[in-house]
């Protein structure tokens, strides 16, 4: 029963991670219908950014994430932004999603070739010393990246559902059109939706890197397991991506410690498959009209 | 079509030459081309002309390819297992036609990666059929009796005997109201259906005969390396297939040759360029999508059109564009 | 005519393709390359490749082999299958002596046999026992196979470190499944099993699974063999559960590659290796040292492996006197090779029937986040002969 509990949090912890990848991945497909095959990427890109400000120029912690949120702003924000997303998103979804590819496939290549193919250690945020409860044992680590991942995902929720902006990304998911009908300057918020989205990347790389190391391929299984938890939480609502995240990661602890761990990675897919049949939308989701 | 007869056999003949002047580096680059060339086809049915994303492709190769690999070890004569492959290709195409039907675009996007991924690891995990991550090694080529294709010469005729099988019969099936159909589909499905389109067998068939190519390319796949692993049937093989086809042209005939030659010689044209010619690919895919995203196969339009006549007459509705 | 254009712009693609390819310059022998630079086995193949650059800068720079210069060039195989095989092909039409490379046990697998056919001798990196098992005569192993590795690996478990109850934690791929089957073979024949059993997935980021189930079957040793970065990962989370079983593992725990990125958390673990920077072997010493000045990073065992690769091609040339791929071949099967007659071997070794080998080997502790060598381990076999090659 205690180790239970140990892999449910373990699970949690990790799943907060993935909801955070997940968060920004359906904020882009709900204002700008892109599917950002290079979400993952967007991860690694900040947290070797931090590693440079933070480990190599050593600056302090709070400064380290500053700057690592304004490159990841304006590289994976405004800049996939203008020059990939806003020449494609008239052409369909197709062309998108393989830009998308090419570039994930472009950062991914050059931190390998230009920095290193290595995995380079990243100090821990919180602190990992055991906390024993019972026979279960967990450390701040854990507990750290969930409050974190709330507080974020929380605040975000806020946003979008008290604040004028927040309303406005609301219209444009809902219909494009009707929103620049209504005098809602379209462009320019699926830019914030971009800024937001690489902000997002950026605090989850922050933490992950202590957990994941920061290697060049981390982006791949990442990235997977945002896009299995957008959906299964609901493409389309915050909450759903935070619900999709938790799951995928709770499924994958627990089905390989008490299932198999030779199909580890399939638990999660049927689910996916099982909601994708059943319920497209997500769990959480709301059913999306196809204007 | 563009090239016409006399132009097709031109094309015909040389191929059949080539082996004579290749060395045999450049002649399992050609061949692997060939059989990536059946997989684009076959991807290029399914998602260009009837609209439906496949990113499972690369699985439906592995059930050609290890079914001759298995088979193969048992003694089974090739085309026997080449047969069995695509059987199981089309089957297991028709049976992820089914959520094609009720799902659409990146839902349907994400069930047929899951469906690779599951795939993937029974692969892995099946030892005693598939001999998991170890594989299997030494997969037979074909041989009539005394006539042996096991030369990389031979075995080059051999695969583009059954790649022009391939080229002719999706040449047939679009030409065909199969292919206007999968057209209409593509363009608007309400209006499809309207019109009296039987949505559900051409959706299904559209999965069922592109994953058929996709066996029949596995299975020639196989022998021409000679040794197979899960491994060469992830998602990234998915995912490179699907650029073959975009970068190609979607939904155009010429689409599968331009996109399987491009995505298999570009690589080996920039090699001299070590570890950063993965990065140029990379740059390159962004910048073909930015600036020809109807894919290359509009430079080939562009080609065309300055070296023809003006009075000279467009390809007809009938054929496939 | 219409078609007539379409023909000339195939013609002239054609006649690109049939460009000669020019012979091979007089007086330098060809040692192509044939690496993992990009894709999954980047830091390996790169470690392989600059450890043979080294090793063929050092010969040359004693006036070569033979009197004959070695040239090197590197070609990528994306650590695909399929790559590999095409890049090896592409690198046999310039009629190079020995080809060195792949690394993967994946790739190599594929490709030897197309070495094989070709007449050149193929010095691999690989491990896996799979590739001693193909009847390949022209693959020769740059280390011992996972079953001479794990057969040291059981029996210094069980003598030396008197393990109880031991479980297995292995990376589900063909590096890892060989060596999981090994190991539980050893295990098997001194007839113990492992308490726990369960694989991994590369890329794997939480290990909760694995270790709550070696804690609740009350192991006293865990036998790590997963990639390096999985393993950092892994003893990170094991350190943070304050787990006190015993880490154990063979080569790819204590690796420098692993202790990087683990840091402290690696300290402890206790590993058998073939080959380790911090070996008290002079020689390896020594090499380490202008690794490092050149490269200015540690060698790890893929460098050594690279390394020594080309001086037992050196080895095997002098002793059969002439460059004579037949007779290099015959004689790098069944043979013994010392350092005395060849410094850059690093170490005596074997070559078996198969092409693998049997050499000394170390039990290294990590302390500090340094691999410290603290005790030597002989051959598995032997004793074995010199044969002489003429």
């Amino acid at each position: 029963m205690a180790d239970l509990v140990q892999l449910c949090v373990a699970g949690v912890s990790i799943g907060a991670i993935y909801a955070m990848a997940a968060i920004g991945f359906v904020l882009l497909w709900q204002t700008s219908n892109t599917i950002n095959f290079a979400q993952g990427e967007f991860v690694v890109l900040p947290a070797f950014a931090m590693v440079l400000f933070f480990v190599i120029f050593r600056l302090p912690f709070a400064v380290a994430m500053l700057a690592t949120v304004l490159v990841s702003t304006l590289l994976l924000g405004v800049g996939v932004k203008e020059l990939l997303v806003a020449r494609l998103l008239k052409m369909g979804v197709l062309p998108l999603v393989i830009a998308t590819i090419g570039l994930s496939l472009l950062i991914r290549y050059s931190l390998q070739q230009f920095w290193t193919p290595l995995a380079l250690p990243f100090p821990a945020i919180f602190s990992r010393d055991p906390i024993r409860l019972g026979t279960i044992v967990v450390s701040l680590e854990e507990i750290g990246n969930i409050l974190f991942a709330a507080v974020v995902i929380g605040a975000l929720q806020l946003f979008i559902t008290r604040t004028k902006l927040g309303w406005a990304m609301q219209a444009v998911a809902q219909n494009r059109t009707l929103a620049s009908v209504l005098g809602i300057n379209v462009s320019r918020l699926v830019t914030i939706t971009f800024v937001l989205n690489a902000a997002l990347t950026a605090v989850a790389a922050i933490l992950i890197a202590p957990v994941y190391l920061v290697k060049y391929d981390i982006g791949v299984s990442l990235g997977l397991k945002a896009f299995y938890a957008a959906i299964i939480g609901g493409f389309n609502q915050i909450r759903g991506a935070l619900l999709g995240g938790l799951l995928v990661g709770v499924v994958e602890t627990l089905s390989a410690a008490y299932i198999s761990s030779h199909f580890r990675d399939a638990f999660a897919l049927v689910i996916l498959i099982a909601v994708l049949l059943l319920k497209p939308e997500g769990i959480w989701g709301v059913k999306e009209e196809w204007a | 079509m563009a090239l016409g007869r006399l132009g097709l056999v031109a094309v015909l003949v040389l191929s059949v030459g080539l082996p004579i002047v290749l060395d045999q580096y450049k002649l399992y680059v050609v061949s692997l081309t060939l059989v990536y060339v059946i997989l684009a086809i076959g991807l290029n049915l399914t998602l260009g002309y009837a609209g439906q994303i496949s990113l499972c492709h690369a699985a439906f190769m592995a059930f050609g390819s290890y079914a001759v690999a298995i088979l193969g070890r048992r003694g089974v004569p090739f085309e026997v297992g080449l047969v069995v492959g695509v059987a199981v290709a089309f089957g297991w195409g028709l049976v992820l036609g089914f959520p094609a039907l009720k799902v659409k675009h990146h839902y349907l996007a994400m069930v047929t990666l899951g469906f690779n991924i599951i795939v993937f690891l029974v692969l892995r995990n099946w030892e005693s059929l598939t001999g998991g991550s170890f594989g299997i090694s030494n997969v037979a080529r074909p041989a009539w009796g005394p006539l042996s294709f096991k030369s990389d010469r031979a075995f080059y005729l051999y695969i583009l005997a059954w790649a022009t099988v391939a080229v002719a019969s999706a040449y047939w099936i679009l030409s065909s109201r199969w292919g206007r159909a999968f057209r209409a589909i593509r363009e608007n499905e309400m209006r499809a259906e309207v019109v009296g389109v039987s949505l559900r067998n051409y959706k299904l068939m559209a999965f069922a005969i592109g994953a058929a190519y996709a066996g029949m390319g596995g299975a020639l796949f196989a022998p021409l390396l000679g040794y197979i692993d899960p491994g060469a049937y992830t998602l990234d093989r998915s995912i490179q297939f699907l650029m073959m086809v975009v970068l190609g042209g979607l939904g155009r005939f010429e689409g599968p040759f331009i996109g399987a030659l491009v995505v298999t010689v570009l690589p080996e044209v920039l090699r001299g360029s070590e570890g950063l010619y993965l990065i140029i690919y990379a740059l390159s895919v962004i910048l073909m999508m930015l600036f020809m995203p109807k894919g290359l196969v509009g430079l080939w339009d562009l080609a065309w059109r300055s070296s023809r006549s003006r009075t000279s007459p467009s390809t007809s509705s009938g054929s496939p564009r | 005519m219409r078609s007539g254009r379409s023909v000339q712009p195939l013609l002239a693609a054609l006649l690109t393709l049939m460009a000669v390819t020019p012979a091979s310059s007089q007086g330098v022998i060809k040692l192509p390359i044939v690496a993992e630079i990009t894709g999954g086995g980047a830091s390996v193949g790169a470690m392989w490749r600059d450890a043979v650059n080294l090793a063929v800068e050092d010969i040359n720079k004693k006036g070569g082999i033979l009197g004959m210069k070695l040239e090197t060039a590197v070609q990528d195989t994306q650590t695909d299958p399929p790559t590999s095989v095409a890049v090896m092909r592409r690198v046999l039409n310039d009629k190079p002596f020995a080809i060195f490379g792949t690394v993967y046990s994946s790739s190599t697998v594929a490709n030897m046999d197309i070495a094989r056919q070709a007449g050149v001798p193929q010095f691999t990196g690989s491990e896996s026992v799979i590739i001693t098992q193909k009847g390949n005569d022209n693959i020769f192993l740059t280390s011992f196979t996972q079953d001479t590795g794990m057969a040291k690996q059981v029996r210094w478990l069980l003598d030396d470190l008197k393990a109880e109850k031991i479980a297995l934690i292995w990376v589900n791929n063909a590096f890892g499944k060989g060596g999981h089957d090994m190991f539980v073979q050893f295990l098997k024949e001194r007839g113990k099993v492992p308490v726990v059993d369960i694989s991994t997935e590369v890329q794997q980021v939480d290990f909760t699974p694995e270790l709550t189930k070696v804690r609740a079957s009350g192991a006293t040793h865990v036998m790590v063999y997963n990639h390096e970065e999985e393993n950092a990962r892994f003893m990170i989370q094991l350190r943070k559960i304050g787990l006190t079983v015993e880490p154990v593992g063979e080569t790819t725990l204590c690796a420098q590659t692993t202790i990087t990125p683990g840091g402290a958390a690696v300290n402890g673990a206790k590993c058998h290796v073939g080959l380790t920077a911090g070996a008290p072997v002079p020689l390896m010493i020594d090499m380490n040292r202008r690794f490092q000045e050149k490269y200015n990073r540690v060698p790890d065992h893929n460098a050594f492996k690279g390394y020594i690769g080309v001086h037992m091609l050196k080895a095997a040339v002098q002793r059969v006197g002439g460059w004579d791929q037949a007779k290099v071949r015959a004689c790098l099967h069944n043979n013994v090779f010392t350092t005395a007659e060849e410094a850059g071997l690093l170490m005596d070794l074997y070559v078996n029937d198969k092409g693998s080998l049997d050499r000394p080997s170390f039990i290294v502790e990590v302390r500090d986040q340094k691999s410290v060598v603290t005790k030597t381990v002989g051959m598995l076999g032997g004793p074995y002969n010199v044969r002489p090659c003429k």
